[in-house]
């Protein structure tokens, strides 16, 4: 998220309930409040916060502790150990690295007895003040190990730019500040660490790597070697939580059957039997996650959620403030610091035998838990902020190999499931039909061809897909709305139930719009026009134009 | 085309001034100099340069700081690293 973005976020957040902080950081941090303001906003809450004056830590271990105000220690290797402040340069005599670390646990200790207060560390590079190499290591790791302990998050080290803490005193990169802003956020709202109970995890692309309904279940990886790699370490960490106690539940939109039978086939390092429910369903993941808190007699505040997907996530914040949620990352690179938020916040020491039978317990009260069927947050500020935008192809003449593979892979958002031969759609495009792809773009970075749609001479619609991955962006209503603008808009689609395109079934049915006893469905195009020409939340364009 | 980018680019440069220097949404930021504009102080100097990091998506350097004495100087700044 730019800057922009963010200030328009957090604007639009004047009247949402507040979310005191009290920042504490060595440093300044221009524009860090906007991105809080923005992070804040995405959950519903308007930030409120109080910054600590420069060079104030000491002072503030010895001021009163706030009664509601959650205080965030933005802390640097050199707030443990002044010496190690890149800013001043290397001292005369080499460090002793026993005492230093003393004096910095003791600073934690003080930090840690503070009721609300919580500790994200940035584990970066120390300037070479010791006796040797290996010393310096040795000490970064020992620094991080006391903030671990002292139950504070380790923040990416990306986060730290030596160049800006040079320039301006500022030693966040101005990249990273929307995702630093986050962890804020998260910790502002999260539970006590360690106090977390239940881990709620998506599955496609994160406890496997690809989407089961689509690729079925030989299509999708989870071993470890290749792209399933990064999957099958959370899995082997989902194990180690179940056996430390944690409740560990799936919510998943996808077809029951579709969700589960990775977990069944015996095949992957989780089973079936390592969870106390999985939740699928093409609904709301706030709704399900609301359900499973309230069968299981829990706060949400107990509750962690890891999503791959950024829209799943900001669904989930929105409309639960109260629940942790974790990005599942699409970088193996950021696994460790995944891996170590999600440990600092299920963290237990004291181990009990009822702990270890907790999941069998909890599966038993779950077994008739009944599906939930609820509508999600509205998005559409935080979609617009993704700065999507949606390019129309006509594919009618010249390559269209991506377009027909699109066709024959897709099962979910598929008007009718009919498999078409690449030949089929040339004879039906040299008879007069159009054919039409659709590129997706966003802050990310480009999601590729993600639509197809293929109408025949008489302007019905006989293939109308799109891929699951940009699910929930609103593309499909932006390209319906760019249908009804054609000369000649479509006049039908010719729809057909399938095992697994449920959630075409939800879109035509959000549309009001019933297929007739032989699956046709007419397109109102007047109606299309009224009720998408405007407020989607992304920009369209034609590559004709 | 080229001029619809400038176009584009100087005004989304006016709303970063516009926010950060916390000034009145119908204001005209281009003509502003640092040394006139009060608003325009140290802390608000770093704010920009960071903002201006952030929703351009680029990196600048210290030398760049001190280039940043105007709007137009911005600007063209904003361009180069663009271009």
């Amino acid at each position: 998220m730019n800057f922009l973005e963010a200030s328009r976020l957090a604007a639009g957040a004047a009247q949402a309930p507040a979310l005191p902080i009290r920042l504490a950081m060595s440093g300044l941090a221009p524009q860090l409040d906007v991105f809080l303001g923005a992070a804040a906003a995405v959950r519903g809450r308007k930030i409120e916060i109080e910054t600590l004056p420069y060079g104030t830590l000491g002072q503030f271990l010895h001021s009163p502790v706030p009664d509601e105000k959650t205080e965030i220690l933005l802390l640097a290797p050199w707030d443990l150990v002044p010496e190690l402040d890149w800013r001043t340069g290397f001292g005369s005599s080499p460090l002793e690295a026993d005492t230093v670390l003393g004096s910095a646990q003791s600073l934690l200790k003080g930090i840690s007895n503070r009721a609300h207060a919580r500790i994200l560390y940035m584990p970066v590079s120390v300037p070479p003040n010791l006796p040797s190499h290996a010393a310096g290591l040795r000490l970064e790791t020992d620094l991080a190990d006391l903030v671990l302990a002292a139950g504070g998050q380790l923040l990416e080290a990306s986060s730290f730019s030596l160049d800006a803490y040079l320039q301006v005193g500022s030693y966040l990169a101005s990249s990273e500040l929307d995702r630093v802003a986050h962890r804020i956020v998260d910790a502002a709202l999260a539970p006590s660490y360690g106090q977390a109970k239940v881990l709620v995890t998506d599955l496609d692309n994160v406890v496997w790597k690809g989407v089961v309904a689509e690729a079925g279940l030989d299509g999708i990886e989870y071993g470890p070697e290749g792209e399933g790699f990064g999957h099958f370490l959370y899995q082997t960490f989902l194990r180690s939580l179940e056996r430390a106690g944690i409740l560990l539940c799936a919510v998943s939109r996808n077809d029951p059957l579709d969700a589960r039978a990775p977990l069944e086939s015996g095949r992957m390092i989780l089973g079936i039997e390592n969870l106390v429910t999985v939740v699928a369903s093409y609904h709301a993941k706030s709704a399900q996650i609301a359900a499973l808190a309230q069968e299981l007699n829990l706060g949400l505040d107990a509750m962690v959620f890891v999503d791959d997907n950024p829209i799943e996530l900001a669904e989930v914040r929105r409309s639960l403030p109260e629940v942790t949620c974790v990005h599942f990352p699409p970088r193996r690179n950021d696994l460790p610091a995944f891996f170590d938020r999600l440990r600092g916040l299920f963290s237990r020491e004291d181990l009990t035998e009822e702990d270890r039978e907790r999941s069998a317990l909890y599966r038993r009260r779950l077994s008739t838990m009944a599906p939930v069927e609820a509508q999600g947050e509205d998005l559409t500020d935080f979609l617009a902020s993704l700065g999507m935008e949606l390019v129309i192809h006509n594919r009618t003449q010249g390559d269209r190999t991506r377009v027909v593979q699109l066709i024959n892979k897709t099962n979910q958002f598929n008007l009718n499931g009919k498999r078409w031969t690449d030949d089929e759609v040339g004879a039906l495009l040299e008879a007069g039909g159009r054919l039409h792809g659709a590129t997706l773009s966003d802050r990310s970075g480009s999601h590729g061809e993600i639509l197809a749609c293929l109408e025949s001479p008489d302007r019905v619609i006989e293939v109308l897909v799109m891929s699951c991955r940009v699910f929930q962006r609103r593309v499909e209503h932006a390209f319906l709305g760019y249908l009804a603008e054609l000369p000649q808009p479509p006049v039908s689609l010719r729809f057909g139930s399938t095992d697994r395109n449920e959630p075409f079934r939800h879109f035509l049915a959000d549309l009001e719009w019933t297929p007739d006893e032989s699956g046709v469905v007419s397109f109102d195009a007047s109606a299309v026009r009224d009720r998408f020409a405007a407020g989607l939340p992304l920009t369209l364009r034609s590559a004709e134009s | 085309m080229l001029l619809a980018m400038s176009e584009s680019l100087e005004s989304q440069l006016a709303e970063v001034f516009r926010a950060v220097l916390s000034l009145e949404s119908d204001f005209d930021p281009t003509p502003l100099v640092r040394e006139e504009s009060p608003a325009w102080d140290s802390m608000a100097g770093v704010t920009l340069f960071s903002a201006i990091e952030s929703e351009f998506e680029l990196q600048l350097e210290y030398s760049d700081a001190a280039r940043m004495v105007s709007f137009a100087e911005t600007l063209k700044l904003v361009q180069e690293k663009k271009a």
